[in-house]
This record gives C-alpha cells, sequence and structure tokens, in this order.
C-alpha cells in the first residue's frame, strides 16, 4: 500500500491547489516535507486524517471543535451569498488497484463574522484495476437505489484500518504521550494478526453466542435426548442458569456501555479543568483585548471630529480654483508703490487741521505743500484700494495654501480612521473567539460536581459489572454440574451415541484449535518484543534499558541485567524522561509497523504494509538519536513519509533515501502557506 | 468415547479441512456464523458417521461450493 499524491484545495492553511507527488521507489522510499514551526507541516498530516476518516487530530494550540478545514484568508473574501469548496483528494496504489479518494466539503460564512458553515460533504472513490483497465465509482452516500451506504468508509477500513491510524499517521503532539493505552496495543496487535482462521474456527467450535449455545459443541449436546422426570428436572435446571448467564451478560453489556459513557464525560471533564491555566490566560487576553477595543473606540471618535472640523473649513478646498483665479487676475492690476503704507485719509486730514506736517513743515491752504497732501489723498486709503488689494492677496494665498492643507488632513484621517475601525472589528471578533472558547470551560464548581457524580456512577457500573460476573461464574458452575449430571439420564439410544461421539470431536477441536491461537498470539508477542529490542537498541543505542511489551501488552521499560547475581535485572525504570517517553513510543510504533510489513506474506495473517505518515518526529531528540532513528525508518515500511524541521533535516542524513523533498513555505506578509517541490 | 480413541490421522484430516473451509469464507465472506457452524457440524458428521451409505451429497454439494470447487 502506497500513496502516490496528496492534493489539497483551500485546505487550511493551504490556499488554493496544493500538490504532494510521494516517492514510490522502493530504493528511495522517503519522502520529506521540510519547514519551520507553524509553517502547516501537521496541516499536511491533518488533511491525511479528514480526508480518510472526516477528522482532525486535536493539538495542543487547537481543539477540532474550533478548527475550520476552509482556509481563513478565502473565508475573510467571501461575501454573505458566497460558496467555497475544500477538497482533499489522495491517490493511493495496492495490489494492482490504483485508488483514488475524493473528500470534498462546501463552506457559506456568518457573514460578517469570520465563522465558516459548511454546507454539504461528499466521500467518493475511484478504483482502477490496473491490468484490466476498468474503472469502478463508489459514492458514500449510496447508488441511486440507496445501497452501499457507507461503502468508502468500509474501503477505507480494510485498505487503512483506523485501529491502527494511531501508528501509521502518528502526528507529532503525541510523542510523548502517555495515553498509548494497553486496549489499543492489544487491538493494534490483533490487527496486525489478522482475523486468523483459527480464531474464527475457536469460535464457531465452542464461543459463538452467551456461554457458546450457538458453537458447534452446544448445538451438538441440545441434540442429545433424554427421559424421565430427573432428566426433565436437571435439564430444567441447566437451562434456567443458562438463562441466567445470557441475562447476566446483557447486564454486563448494558454497564459497560454505561460506564464507558461515564468515562467519556470523566475525561471530559478533566481537560476541561485541565484546562484552567488557559482559561486564565483566555481572561487576560479578554481583558487585553477589550481595553484595545476601547482604545480603538476612542481614536476612532477623535479622528471623526477631526475630520468634522477639517471640513467645516472645507469651503476653502471646493473654492481653491476660483481663489487661483482671483489670485491672477489681481496680479495684473497695477496699484502698487503709489500709496504710503499706513497713511490713510484720516493722516492728511489731521495734518491740513493742524496744520502743520508731521515733518515740521507749515501746511498753509493752497500752498505747495497742501496741494501734494490733497492729491496723496487720492491714492490712499479709502480713496485708494492698492493696500487693501494687496492684502486681500495675501489673505486669498493663505486661503489657497490651506485648501490643499485640509485636503491632506482629511484624507490622512480618514486613513487612520479606517485602520482604527478594522482593529477594532478585529478585537471584537477575537473577544467573542476567546469568550466563546471560555463559556465552555467555565464554572470549575459545577464541572467538578459533574465530575465527581459521574466517577461515582462509573464506579456502581464497574460495580455492577463485577457483580455480574461472579454471578457468571457462578452460574458457569452450576450450569456444568447439570450438564455433568445430565449425561446420565440421557437416552442410551444409538443417536445419542453418535452425537456424543460428534461432540468429543468437536471438543477436542476446539481444544487444539485454542492451543494453536494461543501459540500463535504468543509468538507474535515474542516476535514483536525481538523487534522492539532491537529497534530499542539500534535507534536510542542504550545499554543500560531495554524496552518490553508485557503479557499484558503494556510497554515497560526495564534495566539491563549487569551480572548474574544483579537484583536490578527485573527491575521498572520508572520517572521516565521526556526524551525516553518518546523513546518508547518512537520504538513501539516503527516496530509494530515492522512487524506488520514481516507479516504481509502470512496465509494466517490479513495484514499488509501500511506506508509510515510521521509528523515531526524529531523535534525533542537529540541530534545523535535523529541520526540513529531516521536511519532505521526506510527499512520501517514501504513508504515513509516525514514532516520535520529545517533543522533537523541534515542531523537525519536521510539524503541517501529521499525520493523526493518538498518545503512548506509562508510569507510573513502571507497568512497562508503553499508547497514548493524541491526534487 | 473419549479423545484417545479418536483416530489420529482422521482428527488431523478434519481439523486441516475445518481450518481450510475457515480460511476461505474470510476470503470469500459467503457464510455466516450460524452457516458456518451448520458447515463444520456437517463436516464432523462426515467423519464420524459409522454407516458410510449415510447420504450427505447435498451438504457436500454446499461445502464444496464454499470451498469454492
Amino acid at each position: 500500500m502506497k500513496f502516490t499524491q496528496l492534493k489539497m484545495v483551500n485546505f487550511m492553511r493551504y490556499k488554493g491547489t496544493n500538490i504532494l507527488d510521494f516517492s514510490c521507489n522502493p530504493e528511495k522510499n522517503v519522502t520529506v516535507v521540510l519547514g519551520e514551526n507553524t509553517a502547516g507541516k501537521t496541516t499536511i498530516a491533518q488533511a491525511f486524517r479528514w480526508a480518510l476518516y472526516g477528522e482532525l487530530i486535536t493539538t495542543q494550540y487547537n481543539d477540532t471543535k474550533d478548527i475550520s478545514v476552509l482556509n481563513n484568508e478565502l473565508l475573510g473574501e467571501m461575501g454573505p451569498n458566497d460558496y467555497r469548496d475544500v477538497v482533499v483528494e489522495i491517490d493511493m496504489e495496492h495490489e494492482e488497484k490504483k485508488y483514488h479518494l475524493l473528500r470534498k466539503a462546501t463552506f457559506s460564512r456568518k457573514f460578517p463574522k469570520y465563522i465558516a458553515r459548511q454546507e454539504y460533504e461528499k466521500l467518493a472513490m475511484s478504483i482502477k484495476e490496473k491490468n484490466v483497465g476498468s474503472t469502478t465509482l463508489h459514492d458514500n452516500a449510496g447508488d441511486i437505489n440507496g445501497k452501499n451506504k457507507g461503502i468508502v468508509d468500509e474501503i477505507i477500513s480494510e485498505l487503512l484500518p483506523k485501529s491502527l491510524s494511531r501508528y501509521f499517521l502518528f502526528d507529532g503532539e503525541r510523542w510523548s504521550d502517555e495515553k498509548n493505552k494497553k486496549t489499543d496495543i492489544k487491538e493494534s496487535v490483533y490487527a496486525i494478526m489478522g482475523i486468523s482462521p483459527i480464531k474464527l474456527m475457536k469460535m464457531h467450535l465452542n464461543e459463538l453466542g452467551t456461554y457458546g449455545r450457538n458453537s458447534v459443541v452446544k448445538q451438538l449436546k441440545g441434540k442429545l435426548t433424554g427421559s424421565g422426570d430427573e432428566y426433565q428436572k436437571i435439564n430444567e435446571n441447566l437451562q434456567y442458569y443458562l438463562s441466567k448467564i445470557e441475562i447476566s451478560q446483557n447486564k454486563i453489556s448494558e454497564a459497560t456501555k454505561n460506564m464507558d459513557y461515564f468515562k467519556e464525560k470523566i475525561d471530559e471533564s478533566e481537560s476541561i479543568l485541565n484546562a484552567n491555566k488557559t482559561i486564565e490566560l483566555d481572561q487576560q487576553k479578554v481583558k487585553a483585548l477589550a481595553r484595545d477595543k476601547d482604545n480603538n473606540e476612542k481614536y476612532m471618535k477623535s479622528y471623526y471630529a477631526d475630520i468634522i472640523t477639517s471640513f467645516s473649513k472645507s469651503y476653502t478646498y471646493f473654492a481653491a480654483p476660483l481663489l487661483e483665479e482671483v489670485i491672477n487676475i489681481l496680479k495684473n492690476v497695477d496699484l502698487y508703490g503709489k500709496d504710503i503704507p499706513n497713511i490713510t485719509n484720516s493722516t492728511i486730514d489731521y495734518i491740513i487741521k493742524n496744520e502743520q506736517c508731521i515733518c515740521g513743515h507749515k501746511v498753509v491752504k493752497d500752498s505747495y505743500e497742501y496741494q501734494v497732501l490733497m492729491k496723496l489723498k487720492q491714492v490712499i486709503p479709502p480713496m485708494a484700494i492698492g493696500t487693501l488689494v494687496g492684502n486681500y492677496q495675501k489673505e486669498l494665498r493663505g486661503w489657497y495654501a490651506k485648501s490643499n492643507e485640509i485636503f491632506q488632513t482629511v484624507k490622512e484621517k480618514a486613513n487612520l480612521y479606517q485602520g482604527e475601525k478594522f482593529s477594532f472589528e478585529d478585537n471584537e471578533n477575537e473577544i467573542e473567539k476567546t469568550n466563546k472558547r471560555i463559556d465552555g470551560k467555565i464554572n470549575f464548581q459545577q464541572e467538578r460536581l459533574k465530575m465527581e457524580a459521574n466517577k461515582k456512577n462509573k464506579k456502581s457500573e464497574e460495580d455492577k459489572i463485577r457483580i455480574e460476573t461472579n454471578n457468571i461464574d457462578d452460574f458457569k458452575n452450576k450450569a456444568k454440574i447439570y450438564e455433568d449430571q445430565i449425561s446420565k439420564y440421557q437416552d442410551k439410544s444409538i443417536q445419542n451415541a453418535r452425537i456424543e461421539k460428534k461432540i468429543v470431536y468437536a471438543e477436542k477441536l476446539y481444544e487444539t484449535a485454542s492451543k494453536i491461537y494461543k501459540k500463535s498470539e504468543l509468538n507474535i508477542l515474542n516476535e514483536l518484543n525481538d523487534i522492539i529490542k532491537k529497534n530499542f537498541e539500534i535507534m536510542f543505542n542504550e545499554k543500560d534499558k531495554y524496552a518490553k511489551l508485557e503479557d499484558d501488552y503494556e510497554i515497560k521499560l526495564y534495566y539491563n541485567r549487569v551480572n548474574n547475581m544483579d537484583g536490578y535485572s527485573q527491575m521498572e525504570a520508572y520517572g521516565l524522561s521526556e526524551g525516553e517517553k518518546i523513546a518508547k513510543n518512537f520504538v513501539f510504533i516503527v516496530s509494530i509497523m515492522e512487524l506488520a510489513n514481516i507479516k504481509k506474506n502470512d496465509s494466517e495473517c490479513v495484514a499488509q504494509t501500511l506506508p509510515l505518515v510521521l509528523d515531526g518526529p524529531f523535534s525533542k531528540l537529540s541530534s545523535v538519536n535523529i541520526e540513529l532513528i531516521a536511519q532505521v525508518l526506510p527499512k520501517t515500511a514501504d513508504q515513509v513519509i516525514i514532516f520535520m524541521l529545517d533543522k533537523d533535516w541534515e542531523h537525519s542524513k536521510l539524503e541517501k533515501y529521499t525520493g523526493a523533498k518538498f518545503a512548506v513555505l509562508k510569507e510573513k506578509e502571507q497568512n497562508f502557506a503553499h508547497i514548493e517541490k524541491i526534487y | 468415547m473419549n479423545y484417545n480413541e479418536i483416530d489420529n490421522n482422521q482428527f488431523n484430516l478434519l481439523f486441516g479441512e475445518i481450518r481450510y473451509l475457515e480460511s476461505v469464507n474470510l476470503k470469500t465472506r459467503k457464510c455466516t456464523d450460524a452457516q458456518m457452524v451448520q458447515l463444520i457440524i456437517r463436516k464432523i458428521e462426515i467423519y464420524v458417521k459409522e454407516d458410510q451409505n449415510e447420504i450427505y451429497a447435498a451438504e457436500d454439494g454446499e461445502l464444496y461450493e464454499i470451498q469454492g470447487n
């Protein structure tokens, strides 16, 4: 099974179409995608998960509920009646078939908010037989007759079982996660072993139905006949206990369902309470944002007032062409140089009245001096307008200069106003988003009470299961007694003898199948443990400790035996460092994939080799360990796809195994990323 | 009758046949669990029947069909 291509259209950080062609070269089976932190590497892992299973990985930054698959930039460009598609397409190859998977979601925008609303989703797959050349199309919604609903989900679950997705699609957030549960591991081991024919044989022979009542052995036993009161009585008792077992089993399955429900609720409450710290931060954030928003509003008001004030003087701006015209006309009027600055008619009248000039000369009526003054009277204000025109021109020039100033001021203030308005809207949106997040988590006391109540409920369901399990053991013992007794009262007929013979055969078949199955399970565990031990040693160059998968499917780290007398040989290593936790999980993931690879040709096992997609596997490891691990990866699976930081690439020394290399690029001023092919 | 009285060769043949039947059905998924139980019973009957003249032709036909013959 290999991925050949991933195509993303408007998916999360990736605006427009971005394509990754994966290396399918067996010699260079590694495809590397390099990028800085938060550039968009994890988004590619999200694209795989969304296309295959219609879900997203929860990251430390985002809860899946808060993540929209529609590109944010595109959302911002959408109007109230616009629709945009998000598409992820995956091309795969497996056993002479080419698979093309398409998941498409159509979104509208809750205008004017920056919230995308999913309107429609489509999941389709086409399968092309390489040799035959024929193509079959499947729609997950079913065909025209309403049949085959969910068919694409079924095909995906056969090709890439979701139970194994936690290993082949491994995201960086979980590298040191301790939540790799025992049950998950057990499930994965079984998925790799496949449903073996032996397991089915065992079930059909003696385990099908309650207390195996639908199985071969019990069906045959039911055919035995008997007679007499004692036989009837024992048979009735037997049937009574069998029905009691069935009732108890129903109660257990009911209680298990309830218990799982309460457990889920407890987990939810715990994660809400653990998010306490982020709430505090969120609350601080809201306060700061509200402050910013108030400031935005204040500035908006002040800029608005400035614009109004400037506008009240706008007559100069609108009159500017007219003013220019007047100034030009006045330039051509010859009125300059004939008056005396600041001397008016009143000054001349004063001199004539006093009959003496300010220079001391006598001014007598009709004298030469008198005549000069009378002439002067003709060219000075108010008789002359030269000075007035001059002053007027000065004023006009002032107004004209101001007209341009007003335009600049209004423009500048309008820009500032617009900027504040955008910030105001952004802050408002962010407040709404953060408040929403807080609303979902707030009220700790109530949440704690809810959690306590759920813990009690869970405990009571656990008690029920314990009681009913004990009851079943008790009923089984009693039923066994009656089963043994009944044979004494069965008819000694030829028919019964034949049936008994068949029962003996069936019971021996069951016993043999059980032994083989147990042995095969043990073999798988041993094989897996050998691989784990080998990989732990290679990948972490670890001599002091070793990793082991226990019979109860728990992975533990142990101190190595130094000598035979050393008591530390069986000592479990507690208090693991972050690096050791990663090591433990890393080794298990790689080992389980390696085992699946080994088992692909095993007729008893339906497991197939899965591609390994690793997101940020090296971020918390030393450069030495990066190289050691990286050198093992190409041998683990037929195809390895790794997203990693630029800085880890050199340490990994993966160049010689790499068939395709890409870089995730994000410009500083852009909010979206794009993929560039390096080779 | 007890385990010791079972003919080992016969038993091994029977075991192999049922295992093969399960393996074929795992791939073809032609039969339900209940049908598989009935088929196994018939297989056992064929092996333990004392009267070789008993006719199981119909059942055998079905078995062959599932085995892909």
